[in-house]
């Protein structure tokens, strides 16, 4: 079998690591950030913490998807109170920009990329006008080919076109279970993924060139 | 892609995560404790996938504002530095696809060998291993790199290096022979 690592060798490199002089510039933002979370406990956004790149235009294929579960549900007049199952059709909608999610309802996780293309939608009871799910569709450019995504966020826990998603395999991701499952095709990894958060249902829709994006876009939304 | 997990043990994991759950309480020393304690190793852990000391500083900036946004949301009780080494390398992936890095080997900026620093100012075990780490081959800096701070296996690092096994196997035992040699003294003086 392989050879084993040699133990003072280790240990002096390791001890080297731990005693390197580093920057205190470096956690200065950090620093900042820890600050402001005290100041605001309530407020903390975890869907926040992220960095990441590409830039770009707006995606179009996803939303297929949706259609035609739309399409199949379209006489459906449950707008969602009490419980009751709902579609995409059976809501109002209205554009809104990802920044505004907070606003809809604090505790949703979502994606902040950076100098990434999104859309985001609002989803609305019509009779009470208020909000039942958040659509955002995202589009973010890496080094080998675009991502696609697709996140629902459920606030009413009803939304019933992808309930198929609840029964997928289960996986826990940072102690928390999530269904889900990956395939390839037509070039691309999919991955499609049910969980569920702080009493918000979360339905997340990736394709991308590279297997692991799902599962990174998955960690991100529960906190990791 | 690999993940780098260098030893820690037990305590210093549960501190760790102790410290974590304090910065989620907004305790900004709290932050600074683990950035003194496992910064130097989640460089480390950066500087294996970029591959680049400026990068991996980048990577450890944007990292640690993360475990700031994110500490409640970690377990109590679970291991605090896999979940800061989760973090660096999901940053540091992430990093890599966005800007295109190029995934070079620089080394020696990492064990600070080219930039002339007194080795006066430096601690015993630092201006050690520098010394040792300099008396090797670059190739032999290299391998030793792969394995101890990527954790990476003679195959893995065979097919990194476009080098036969055999040859990787021989090129590290004579690094490690020749560290063994520079390294067991200073044990003596500790």
């Amino acid at each position: 079998m392989g050879m084993k690592k040699d133990k003072l060798i280790q240990q002096k490199l390791n001890q080297y690591a731990d005693g390197l002089k580093l920057s205190p510039a470096i956690i200065e933002d950090a620093l900042v950030e820890v600050r402001r979370n005290r100041a605001r406990p309530a407020a903390r956004s975890s869907h926040r913490g992220l960095l990441a790149f590409g830039a770009m235009a707006a995606a179009a294929a996803v939303i297929l998807a949706f259609a035609i579960g739309v399409i199949n549900n379209i006489f459906n007049e449950n707008a969602g109170p009490g419980g009751a199952q709902y579609a995409l059709f059976d809501l109002g909608r209205r554009s809104i920009e990802l920044a505004q999610i907070p606003e809809v309802n604090e505790s949703i996780s979502y994606l902040q990329l950076e100098e990434m293309s999104s859309e985001c939608s609002l989803f609305f009871d019509r009779k009470t006008k208020e909000a039942v799910m958040v659509y955002a569709k995202y589009k973010v450019l890496g080094a080998g080919g675009a991502d696609e995504i697709v996140l629902i966020a459920d606030l009413r826990r009803g939304y019933k076109e992808l309930n198929h998603f609840k029964s997928l395999s289960a996986r826990e991701i940072g102690g928390k279970e999530v269904r889900a499952i990956q395939f390839y095709e037509d070039g691309e990894y999919h991955t499609n993924a049910y969980f569920s958060k702080e009493d918000i249902d979360y339905y997340l829709i990736v394709m991308s060139p590279w297997s692991d994006q799902g599962y990174y876009y998955l960690e991100i939304l529960l906190g990791f | 892609m690999i993940i780098i997990f260098l030893t820690i043990s037990d305590n210093e994991r549960r501190e760790l995560g102790e410290l974590i759950v304090a910065i989620a309480r907004g305790d900004e020393g709290a932050l600074a404790a683990v950035y003194q304690r496992a910064g130097g190793r989640l460089l480390s852990v950066a500087m294996g996938l970029t591959r680049d000391i400026h990068s991996a500083q980048d990577v450890l900036h944007d990292s640690f504002i993360k475990v700031a946004r994110s500490a409640h949301q970690f377990k109590r009780g679970t291991n605090g530095y896999a979940w800061l080494c989760k973090i660096v390398k999901n940053t540091a992936i992430n990093k890599i696809k966005s800007e295109n890095i190029r995934r070079g080997l620089d080394i020696d900026s990492f064990f600070n060998l080219s930039d002339g620093q007194d080795m006066a100012e430096k601690s015993d075990t630092a201006a050690t291993v520098e010394t040792a780490l300099k008396a090797l081959l670059p190739k032999e800096r290299t391998v030793i790199w792969l394995r101890y701070y990527n954790d990476m296996t003679v195959r893995e690092i065979a097919a990194e290096l476009s080098m036969p096994k055999s040859t990787v196997h021989e090129t590290l035992k004579a690094a490690e022979a020749k560290l063994k040699k520079a390294l067991a003294p200073s044990d003596k003086k500790d």
